[in-house]
């Protein structure tokens, strides 16, 4: 086993699979379940496809022939797993417990309100799924703001670091002036301004922007242009603004050195940029991007303003069903805290690795 | 100024610099360079910190581009508008005094990249020169290690391997061994002691008078950013002509 991990792993999938058979057969239909909101014909044709190349490739260890390209497939698949084993203890060990608990006391109408602990309970139960929800939205929300941010991030900072050269036509070193001060400007607009504006405008403004100049009907964008299409704009252009500004410090914190060498190999400008300069600047950003994802997660918080079903719209909402003030957002409080120290820990864990294979002597040589 | 070269290394000329200048802000660092490196020479450049050597150096392909003056590189003007740069700065090599190997690649890619994005060679050509080149340098044993697992010497000789892979004409050196340790020294120069030997073009900034005597056929003195004195190194170092090179070469010999 110590020598062949992956045979643990083999094992665990088999054993997951096993679990989502059942899920499979028995339709998942419990009071509080994960299950339902995972697809179980996805996990199980997932499990089937890590199953068999787990096995493939701890057969191919066993065999002496190791296949890197198995390798990777596994080490991917390993996550897979243990994510799916992850799910498959909450369901059938945490929540059946939960249930027992629940079912001790009767919760079929809301505690008076000097009854903190079992008020907070009710609501829990009872808006499980919806509290639920409002986290897969905040998660979603921050993931893709964080990471169009980014891809947005790097157009702004290749403008951005545009500087004239002395070789260059007067209209090439205008457009470069241009461009950067472009970018500059738009940092400086989304980074001077609170999100909650920004989405309030961008909300409103853009659908009126559009009929106006193009004649579309409102409610035929309304249809296309959701709360949620806007959450996502919105977080997307406001990451991208502290992304650029984290990217070009990346940029020019990189050794001149780097863009010499490149050039006296007779790389052009774009060329050192993409092969050399980039991909140093982005792993020396990537912890403050994961920084930047962190802080999304709680600052999607504000577009509840333009009715993004979020998770402290979730908690509004609580407060408005269950004539509850404080308890729906402890909640909500908890669950964010637990979002952030979640994603924190893998974030250090990911930098852990990724230092790791930079520092890594084998002294074989 | 002494413009004659020694005849018995009389060749083409593969360099030729007129009247180069260059200024920093108010600070003028190189003033009225002549220079010309024939093929097969090996050019030292010697003289203190701040008399303009590494950047005359960085001027010859274009890292500083001068202010005034001209640069021939095989009968091609550097400093006209519309020239070819990166294609001629691949017949250019550089070997930088911080090595600058490049930090997200591991010594293999280093040694291929510009090959294959500039010279447009295929990956398994790129892969044999690059090799070869790491073999030349006795760098072979290296190939999957990344630039900052690696010794200082062991860095320059890759960045040599670099510079060579992409057969170049002329390869110019910036104090490649003052960022080294004492003992790592000694395997860069007899890298380049080897590369002299076989004929390859070289102008180098170093302060290793060693090096400059035993393997120049010529060596240069500038001070306040003039060619101050220039002929073959034993006449350079045993009956220097001007009273600042003689002082220099009492200051860095004793």
């Amino acid at each position: 086993m110590r020598r062949f991990p992956h045979i643990t792993y083999y094992l665990i999938g088999l054993g997951v699979l096993l679990f989502s058979v059942v899920a499979l057969v028995s339709d998942a239909s419990h009071n509080i379940s994960i299950i339902t909101y995972i697809n179980p014909a996805f996990s199980v044709v997932t499990l089937i496809v890590g199953n068999i190349a787990i096995g493939l490739f701890t057969y191919s260890l066993l065999k002496k022939k190791p296949c890197p390209l198995l390798n990777k497939a596994t080490k991917c698949l390993k996550w897979v797993m243990l994510f799916f084993l992850f799910i498959f203890l909450l369901e059938y060990l945490v929540f059946p417990v939960v249930r027992a608990f629940i079912e001790t006391r009767d919760l079929t109408t809301i505690p008076s309100k000097s009854e903190f602990l079992p008020s907070v309970a009710y609501i829990i139960t009872r808006f499980a799924e919806d509290l639920l929800k409002g986290m897969l939205v905040t998660i979603e929300l921050s993931l893709v703001g964080t990471l169009v941010g980014l891809i947005l991030a790097m157009i702004l900072v290749t403008l951005r670091i545009l500087k004239p050269q002395k070789q260059d036509s007067e209209i090439v070193a205008f457009l470069k002036t241009f461009g950067s001060k472009l970018s500059g400007l738009y940092v400086n607009i989304f980074r001077g301004t609170p999100m909650m504006v920004q989405a309030v405008i961008i909300y409103y403004l853009v659908p009126v922007l559009i009929s106006s100049s193009w004649g579309i009907p409102q409610d035929q964008i309304d249809r296309v242009f959701t709360h949620l299409v806007a959450g996502f704009i919105v977080v997307s252009l406001n990451t991208a603004a502290y992304l650029t500004e984290v990217l070009r410090g990346a940029i020019e914190a990189i050794d001149k050195g780097q863009m010499e060498a490149a050039r006296s190999l007779g790389l052009s400008y774009r060329q050192a940029m993409l092969k050399i300069i980039f991909p140093q600047a982005i792993k020396n950003a990537l912890p403050s991007i994961g920084n930047e994802f962190i802080i999304n997660i709680k600052d999607t918080s504000v577009l509840n303003v333009i009715g993004v079903a979020e998770l402290f719209f979730v908690g509004q909402d609580a407060k408005m069903r269950f004539f509850r003030t404080y308890e729906p957002f402890i909640i909500v409080a908890l669950i964010y805290l637990v979002l952030t120290l979640t994603c924190a820990k893998l974030l250090a864990m990911l930098e852990r690795k990724m230092n790791l294979e930079v520092r890594a002597l084998p002294s074989s040589n | 100024m002494r413009s004659q070269v020694p005849t018995d290394i009389m060749k083409q000329p593969i360099l030729i610099v007129e009247h180069l200048s260059k200024s920093f802000g108010n600070a003028q660092v190189l003033k009225e360079i002549n220079l010309t490196v024939n093929e097969g020479e090996v050019l030292c450049i010697i003289g203190s910190s701040g008399s303009g050597k590494s950047t005359l150096l960085r001027c010859l392909n274009l890292l500083e581009i001068p202010d005034g003056g001209n640069i021939l590189f095989n009968g091609v003007s550097l400093t006209i508008e519309k020239v070819k740069l990166n294609e001629l700065r691949t017949k250019i090599g550089m070997v930088f005094q911080s090595f600058n190997l490049f930090n997200n690649l591991n010594v293999l890619d280093n040694v291929m990249l510009a090959q294959t994005t500039v010279l447009k060679r295929t990956k398994e050509e790129a892969k044999q020169i690059a090799i070869a080149n790491l073999k030349k340098v006795g760098m072979d044993d290296f190939l999957q290690r990344s630039p900052q697992t690696l010794s200082g010497g062991q860095k320059q000789r890759v960045a040599i391997a670099r510079a060579l892979a992409m057969n170049p004409k002329i390869i110019l050196f910036d104090e490649p061994t003052s960022a080294l340790d004492p003992e790592m020294v000694g395997e860069v120069l007899q890298v380049m002691q080897d590369l002299a030997k076989e004929g390859m073009t070289m102008v180098v900034v170093t302060h290793e008078m060693a090096f400059a005597k035993d393997v120049a056929t010529r060596v240069i003195f500038m001070d306040d950013g003039y060619i101050v004195e220039e002929g073959r190194p034993e006449e350079i170092f045993s009956a220097p002509k001007e009273a600042r090179t003689k002082e220099f070469l009492k200051r860095v010999l004793s």
